[in-house]
């Protein structure tokens, strides 16, 4: 196997899906790539945004139990949706944004944009009902909402990393708020050092780790607070139990898993997170930093 | 006409005399120019053969423009699943698929594809979630600033 010398690395980041969004390339067009990752970020939270109203996913809250017809991209993420609803046993679920609204959550973090949602639209427990046909036209529930939310950025980052390597980038970092893929192509060693922020304060790392290959996604119960907006917590589930921890990172072969796992993490102590083999690193109320067997191989 | 040169010349003038009727009205038959070849007749024949090709001309097209509508007709027939819309291209600008009625999938644009049903239901394959790879090495680009998971 030849190793590839490393040539340029560039970071472009810039505000999209309510966050920083952070773009890292090594390759020789490492700059044109960084635009593009950037671009396809763009695309995507025009498909995804609740407080964008011709987005995929507002269209589909609105339709109030008809079918519509959505971008493929849009397929593919309510497909990690409802699978990972099933895989985390309904800790992860894309229809709360009902409550969500109902807390105060209306106000887009970054700009004036607000959110509504029908107003008989509640919760749900099971998606079973939700229909996608062949032609990408997509069927809710009456009075079934979804919110790309978490899994939106992690998926994001999922396309947007694939698509680099895809156009010839040796190595990618693509960090949407947290949720962050990286990848790289086969002959080369290149790693990515990632600081696991501490929840109580921002600018402090945990830890640091080093991945090389996968994803790494943080979920903590404040995400969406912040100066006068937002609320303090939005993390919940249909039955209104709190989160057990405050916050959860796992990390996992997709930025979209991962995120979705940490749901899971916050909620309960089960173990279904190590019996697949994903790393876990947890933080209670109290400050305690608990972290999965796996984990430790990651640590930098 | 009488500039017309399938018409033969005119005789040579003659004094102004006092003329019967039928020498003023001289016909063709009373031409001095002696051939066998009838322009009149040869014309009507052009015009009645034209008029025959036209005639058939038109018949054919009428016929072929008939033969493609019915095959139009049986290629709605057999065509008459609906439309699958293409994945549409999404600019930065956003979304702007149409939504997409129950009437609109299930109506077709005419009688012939009455029987147009929805499109199969589909289940999206995801991959299962499997453990990232770690990094094993370190190189200056790691050293540069992050912000980190949070």
């Amino acid at each position: 196997m030849t190793t590839l010398p490393l040539t340029l690395g560039i970071r472009q980041h810039r505000i999209l899906m309510g966050v920083r969004c952070e773009v890292s390339v090594v390759g020789a067009n490492a700059y044109a790539l960084a635009d593009e990752g950037l671009r396809m970020i763009a695309d995507l939270e025009n498909l995804w945004s609740r407080f964008i109203p011709s987005s995929d996913i507002c269209r589909i809250n609105r339709a109030d139990g008809t079918p519509v017809w959505v971008d493929a991209r849009t397929v593919s993420l309510i497909g990690h949706m409802i699978a990972a609803h099933y895989a985390t046993h309904g800790a992860f679920n894309p229809t709360l944004l009902p409550q969500l609204i109902q807390h105060g959550d209306s106000r887009s973090l970054i700009d004036d944009k607000t959110s509504s949602v029908p107003v008989l639209a509640h919760a749900f427990d099971d998606l079973a009902g939700i229909v996608i046909r062949e032609d990408n036209t997509v069927t809710l529930p009456q009075h079934m909402t979804l919110d790309a939310g978490g899994i939106g950025k992690g998926f994001a980052a999922d396309l947007v990393a694939e698509h680099l390597i895809s156009q010839g980038a040796e190595s990618v970092c693509v960090n949407l708020g947290g949720d962050i893929r990286v990848a790289r192509i086969a002959n080369t060693t290149h790693a990515w050092p990632i600081h696991i922020m501490s929840p109580a304060n921002p600018d402090t790392a945990l830890c640091t780790i080093s991945l090389a290959e996968g994803a790494v996604a943080t979920s903590h119960i404040t995400a969406r607070r912040r100066n006068d907006r937002g609320i303090d917590c939005h993390i919940a589930s249909p039955s209104g139990e709190s989160p057990s921890y405050v916050a959860a990172s796992v990390i996992a072969s997709t930025a979209a898993w991962a995120e979705a796992w940490t749901k899971s993490a916050l909620m309960s102590d089960n173990n279904l997170i190590e019996s697949l083999g994903l790393s876990l690193l947890r933080v209670d109320a109290s400050g305690v930093v608990t972290q999965s067997k796996t984990w430790k191989e990651f640590l930098q | 006409m009488l500039n017309d040169p399938l018409l033969p010349p005119p005789p040579p003038s003659a004094p102004i005399t006092q003329r019967t009727a039928e020498e003023a009205m001289p016909t063709r038959s009373t031409s001095t120019r002696p051939t066998t070849k009838k322009p009149a007749t040869a014309a009507k024949i052009l015009v009645t053969g034209l008029s025959a090709t036209a005639a058939i001309g038109m018949a054919s097209g009428y016929a072929l423009a008939g033969k493609t509508k019915a095959q139009q007709v049986n290629n709605s027939v057999i065509n008459a699943t609906p439309t699958v819309p293409q994945t549409p291209q999404v600019s930065a600008q956003g979304a702007t698929s149409p939504v997409v009625t129950n009437s609109s999938v299930a109506t077709p644009q005419n009688n012939v594809t009455s029987s147009a049903t929805p499109a199969p239901v589909i289940v999206v394959p995801v991959p299962q979630a499997t453990p990232a790879t770690p990094g094993n090495t370190k190189n200056n680009w790691q050293q540069q600033q992050s912000s980190g998971s949070r």
